[in-house]
This record gives structure tokens, C-alpha cells and sequence, in this order.
């Protein structure tokens, strides 16, 4: 092998060698840089993504606060408790509106609380939390005019009362003008 | 001739020198290459990621935490209130509705409303049928009353009619 001839191989060595350098270190290199600048375009966006949510959930949840939604919140809530006394709570709330209208209740009973999108279809998009419904039936006693007072006293309550059937029937004829009658009320009233 | 072949010779080796250095400059150029994205460029760059992943975990506190935590419970809520609130019928309104339009000389029993159906069934008596007539030209002028169906229509000796009549309500009336 002469000085040429050895000059040509280093040459073909060197050259083989810078290839070698771009395609196993540089290359591999130049694309864990990119990779890292897509993840830092990504994380950036997603910070900015995430202020912009914060920011508008903080401007919702000022303008709830301003809406005084604490005490909204303690009326609403009467519907959307689950514990242990809501049937005997439930018991008292409706016997106290009857009473406070004139009227009295009879009996009551109650069947026990099923999930209401798995018995009314109707529900299951629109509700957002696991509602269940608990049927009350009861039977309350007083004149025409109470019923109605009763009946307008309930419906004008945060906790819904959802009347199913009423049923009248007369049970005695005073003396006076005054007619008494027995209702019978089969409602749905909620928890979660 | 001699001359002339000598200076082309030195060119050549000049050349190859040449090759080599710029050969050289190269392989370098690679190495700075690496090096500067390997220990320079990419540990900046994940220096910044990692800065950027701070801030973002600094930005989820726990006071903008219990924020949203509040509003979800508050969306729920609403919208739950709103739906149970919407499906639930105004009985009293029906009842109201009854007084105004019920025959002052037919005494109803048996009434019985399902608010689902928007169907009220009851029994009827009054003295004399032409106050059913008049009763049922009220229910065909009424606003609330979609449709009705009268049965069991009796007069006795005494000319007391008896009937029994489903109504059926329309649903503005129980909202």
C-alpha cells in the first residue's frame, strides 16, 4: 500500500466517520430537540388553556357568590340529601304543611327510593346527579278551601313535590255549609 | 518539459491537504453539532418543560380547586332543581280551574285526577238535565279542557240525572 493509497483510506474513513456522527448522534439528537420543543409548544398551550378556564370559572364563581348562592344552595338542598332521616323528615315536612293549612293527615306511607333515570327514561339525559324518588302516599282530611291552601303551600316549597294522583271522596256532611273530605295523595319526592 | 510537470504535481498534494482539512473541519463541526444539542440545547429546553409543569401544578391550588368543586355542585343543582322543578304538574291550578268552571247545581264526587294522564274522572249528580246541558256547553267553551267523555248517564223518577265523565285536562294548566 503506498502514501497514496492510504491517504484515499483515511479519507473514505473520515468520511465514513462524519457520516456515521450525523446519523447516530446528530440526527437522533436533533430529533429529541424537536420533540422536547413540541412538548414545551404543548405544555405552554396547555397553560394557557388552564388560565383561561381558571379565569372563567372564577368569574362564574364570583357571580354565583353574588347571586347570594350560599342560602339558594340550603333551599336546593333539601331535595338533593340522601340520609338516613329522610323518610321520617319527609313524614314531618308534609304533616307540617298540612297543619299549617288547616288539614290533617290521615296516614302516610312510602315505598322505598329508587334511581330515577332507571325508572323514567325521560330523566336520563337531562338529570346530572344520581336522583332517586321515594312515592308517598298519604291521606289528608279538611275542606275544599284548605286542600287548595295546602296544595299551593306545597307546590310554593324548594323541596318538590311531584303530585301523581289526588283522589276525593266525601266524609261527612255538617250541619254547617262547610263540607269536609278525605284526600288521598300519591306524590314522588327526591334525594339523591 | 520538466518545467511544466513539477508545479501540477505540488497543486495535487495541495489539493488532498486541502480535502483533508476541510474532512476534518467536518467531523468537528458533527461533534459541536451533538454536543450543542446534547448538553445544551435539549437540557434547556427540558429545563424549561419542567418550569412550565410548575407553574401549571401552581396554577390547580387548592382554593381554585374547592371554586370548581362548588360551581359543579351548583351546575348540578340547577339543573337538577330546573328538571324536577319543570316535570313537576300544578295541582292547584286544576283545583282553582274546577271551582270556576264546575255547575253550581251538580254536586261532583269520586273525583279523582292522575296527573301523568292529565285525566280527571268523577261522578255527577244534578236535578234536572238541563243543567248537565249547560254543564257540558261550559266544558266545550273551557280553555283548560281538552276533551271529555260523559257515561253512565241515569234519570231517575224523580228526574235526578246521574252521570260519570272523564276530563281531560290540557297540559298548560298544570305548569
Amino acid at each position: 500500500m503506498d502514501t497514496k493509497q492510504l491517504k484515499l483510506l483515511i479519507y473514505l474513513l473520515i468520511t465514513i466517520l462524519i457520516f456515521g456522527v450525523f446519523k447516530l448522534l446528530v440526527i437522533p439528537a436533533y430529533e429529541n430537540f424537536q420533540t422536547k420543543n413540541i412538548e414545551y409548544s404543548e405544555v405552554k398551550k396547555q397553560i394557557e388553556t388552564t388560565q383561561n378556564y381558571f379565569l372563567f370559572s372564577e368569574s362564574s364563581f364570583n357571580k354565583l357568590k353574588e347571586s347570594n348562592w350560599e342560602e339558594k344552595k340550603e333551599y336546593m338542598e333539601v331535595n338533593f340529601t340522601s340520609s338516613p332521616f329522610f323518610f321520617p323528615k319527609t313524614t314531618y315536612f308534609l304533616r307540617m304543611v298540612a297543619s299549617q293549612n288547616g288539614m290533617t293527615m290521615s296516614s302516610i306511607t312510602n315505598s322505598s327510593s329508587v334511581l330515577l333515570s332507571k325508572t323514567q327514561e325521560t330523566f336520563k339525559d337531562q338529570l346530572k346527579g344520581e336522583v332517586k324518588k321515594t312515592t308517598f302516599n298519604f291521606s289528608l282530611e279538611g275542606t275544599y278551601t284548605t286542600f287548595q291552601n295546602f296544595l299551593s303551600a306545597l307546590e310554593g316549597q324548594t323541596r318538590i313535590t311531584n303530585i301523581k294522583s289526588v283522589s276525593v271522596s266525601s266524609v261527612t256532611k255538617n250541619d254547617s255549609l262547610v263540607s269536609t273530605f278525605k284526600f288521598n295523595i300519591i306524590a314522588d319526592l327526591y334525594s339523591y | 518539459m520538466a518545467i511544466e510537470i513539477s508545479p501540477i504535481k505540488k497543486e495535487t498534494h495541495r489539493n488532498k491537504d486541502n480535502i483533508l482539512i476541510i474532512l476534518i473541519t467536518l467531523l468537528i463541526i458533527s461533534f459541536g453539532l451533538y454536543a450543542l444539542l446534547s448538553f445544551m440545547l435539549v437540557p434547556q429546553k427540558e429545563s424549561e418543560i419542567s418550569g412550565l409543569n410548575q407553574e401549571l401544578s401552581n396554577l390547580n391550588n387548592d382554593s381554585v380547586r374547592a371554586n370548581i368543586n362548588e360551581l359543579n355542585i351548583a351546575t348540578k343543582y340547577i339543573n337538577d332543581f330546573k328538571v324536577l322543578y319543570a316535570s313537576s304538574p300544578k295541582i292547584s291550578n286544576f283545583f282553582a280551574s274546577f271551582g270556576l268552571w264546575a255547575h253550581p247545581n251538580i254536586i261532583y264526587s269520586n273525583i279523582k285526577l292522575d296527573s301523568t294522564s292529565r285525566k280527571v274522572t268523577m261522578s255527577g249528580k244534578t236535578a234536572s238535565n238541563p243543567y248537565l246541558m249547560e254543564q257540558i256547553a261550559i266544558w266545550q267553551e273551557e280553555s283548560s279542557i281538552d276533551s271529555y267523555e260523559l257515561s253512565g248517564i241515569t234519570i231517575d223518577e224523580s228526574g235526578l240525572v246521574s252521570f260519570n265523565v272523564n276530563i281531560f285536562i290540557k297540559a298548560s294548566l298544570l305548569k
